[in-house]
């Protein structure tokens, strides 16, 4: 196996373990944060959307809400029977799921009009790969749209926190800081249109035990944030609330246009 | 529930990016020009390349 390929089985171990306990986070379908997404791509309501990484389906279902026809992709088959389930039960049907990988997309170049990724960048080894694919497949003058967490512009800043998130889910590989993003995008021959960020305050004991880390780990984790907190170590700003402990995760959204000029 | 064609038909190769075929009663998608198979379970495809098994004939 390549190391590639390797981090691949890895996600889809850890995604079919927190399939259940992922799909139920607070933040991932929290209905404003998506709405912000949808309304920050304005997408036609002819559009064809495709979500890479779509996890549990909540924001391919969401742009389903206003969009002709939706498609979700992921390479983990657990969290897609889950958002198979919730489309359903939304009886939506210009929504589907695929079992596919992010970095060798199962559709031509141009085919939609709206490309989307959340919350999943850094999850990828080789995002580069990854938005290459969204851009070859979304048409000239298409929509592509990544959100996801970020970290400090200042490394030392962004590898203690990248350090702490993959101790604690071992599939996180790195969070960029958003100077890093908006080039990616560049590079790609997107033109940049709008970017908005936003954080997440999760508890540290509750955002432990959705991703299930081993109790060793775990320990580790929240002796990297206590320290954190008294050293001011990553940009999180860790803090007590009636003696619960908090961070800050900071979030991202980007969107670009594809250029005529692009690859 | 049966695989709507209609939602296949823009569904290509991972690898070669050949439209894929219907084949094997419906619990499967082959590439002609690779010659791969991508399992369907559960009614959703498996595109990826690492399961496909390649079907000569």
């Amino acid at each position: 196996m390549t190391d590639s390929s390797t981090h691949k089985q890895q996600i889809r171990e850890e995604f079919t373990k927190q399939a259940r306990a992922y799909a139920s986070s607070a933040d991932i379908h929290d209905p404003g944060r998506l709405l912000r997404l949808v309304n920050a791509v304005d997408p036609d309501p002819n559009a064809r959307v495709l979500e890479t990484a779509t996890g549990p389906g909540y924001v391919a279902l969401a742009f389903a809400e206003r969009c002709l026809e939706v498609i979700g992709v992921d390479i983990t088959a657990a969290p897609l029977a889950i958002a198979e389930e919730t489309r359903r039960a939304r009886r939506l049907n210009n929504v589907s799921f695929k079992v596919g990988d992010a970095d060798h997309l199962p559709f031509s170049d141009g085919e939609f009009d709206v490309v989307v990724c959340r919350l999943a960048f850094h999850h990828f080894e080789a995002p580069e790969l990854a938005l290459r694919e969204m851009t070859r497949t979304c048409r000239v003058d298409g929509s592509v749209a990544v959100e996801d967490l970020t970290v400090s512009e200042h490394l030392q800043r962004a590898q203690y926190q990248n350090r702490f998130e993959r101790l604690r889910d071992s599939s996180h590989v790195r969070a960029r800081p958003i100077s890093d993003l908006l080039s990616m995008f560049t590079a790609n021959g997107l033109e940049v249109t709008r970017v908005y960020t936003d954080q997440l305050t999760p508890s540290v004991e509750r955002w432990l035990a959705n991703s299930q880390t081993p109790p060793e780990q775990a320990a580790e984790v929240r002796r990297m944030i206590e320290k954190d907190l008294a050293q001011d170590l990553s940009g999180t700003r860790p803090f007590r609330l009636n003696g619960e402990l908090f961070f800050n995760q900071k979030t991202v959204a980007i969107i670009g246009r594809k250029m005529r000029s692009a690859q | 529930m049966v695989i709507n064609e209609d939602l296949l038909e823009i569904l290509v190769c991972p690898l070669c990016k050949t439209p894929v075929k219907l084949v094997n009663e419906g619990t499967g998608l082959k590439c002609e020009t690779c010659h791969r198979v991508y399992p369907i379970r559960d009614d959703i495809p498996v595109m990826l390349i690492d399961e496909a098994k390649i079907e000569e004939t």
